[in-house]
């Protein structure tokens, strides 16, 4: 496991929610526990956003504010499909194989 | 709760330490939530010390690789005598429930002293690796330069 898979859900929910908008530190976090009921603390936030931005999946908008806004960017949107479309297979053959569909 | 923050390294405060302070202002933190900051500001600090030794001089690199290589007999005989001297003591000497209050001190003081000589040698060798990338530096064993141009 590397140190990004490590943090790969965070990821997930991360570039989830800024597929919706522009938003700063504090306002995905309470997107991300109001969406999924799950607590992402500050630490593994920031984590994640700085492997992120070295990935140029996520970047800064440049801002006065203390609270800068972070918008998705091409690569994190194709890397975000691609994942999206992982765990659809994977869902959908769990549903199969569970007598469900 | 704001005293977390200093636990990043200066670099990575620079850059998130403002976004991040606005969420300690403004959230009630949980004890996970702390240990969640404490594991990654150690997580960064490492990050930070393995993206210096990759961007490092190729030849200040030779030199530590060729340092660290001369001490190998210090820190294996040290190993050595750590693990069977460990294992001997293991075996030798009583819980630490039957040891003195004097004698536990002892070790402790002991300890404290250890861990701040590695985390000393640690700090050298990044202020050494810090001063070289700004200025030569003069060693005993001549003078180091370095190409500053990408600094």
């Amino acid at each position: 496991m590397n140190s990004f898979e490590r943090f790969s859900e965070p990821v997930l929910f991360i570039l989830i929610s800024l597929a919706e908008g522009n938003k700063h530190g504090y306002a995905i976090m309470e997107d991300i526990e109001k969406c999924y009921a799950v607590k992402i603390g500050p630490g593994t936030l920031y984590g994640a956003i700085s492997r992120m931005e070295k990935l140029k999946f996520i970047e800064a908008i440049p801002s006065k504010d203390r609270r800068k806004p972070y918008q998705i960017t091409s690569a994190g949107r194709a890397y975000l499909q691609e994942k999206l479309r992982e765990i659809d297979t994977v869902t959908q053959l769990g549903f199969k194989r569970l007598g469900l569909q | 709760m704001k005293w977390l923050i200093h636990l990043y390294p200066k670099k990575w405060r620079e850059r998130y330490g403002d976004e991040c302070l606005y969420i300690l202002e403004n959230k009630k933190l949980s004890f996970k939530e702390v240990v969640d900051l404490c594991i990654n500001a150690m997580d960064a600090r490492f990050l930070i010390f393995v993206e210096a030794m990759i961007h490092l001089d190729k030849k200040m690199r030779d030199v530590m690789l060729a340092s660290l290589l001369n001490r190998f007999l210090i820190i294996g005989s040290a190993l050595f005598l750590g693990t069977f001297g460990g294992y001997w003591l293991g075996t030798v000497t009583p819980s630490i429930l039957e040891l003195s209050p004097k004698l536990l001190l002892l070790i402790g003081v002991g300890l404290g002293l250890f861990i701040g000589y590695v985390i000393g040698v640690v700090r050298g060798i990044m202020r050494v690796v810090h001063v070289t990338q700004k200025k030569d530096v003069l060693l005993p064993t001549g003078k180091l330069k370095f190409d500053k141009s990408r600094h």
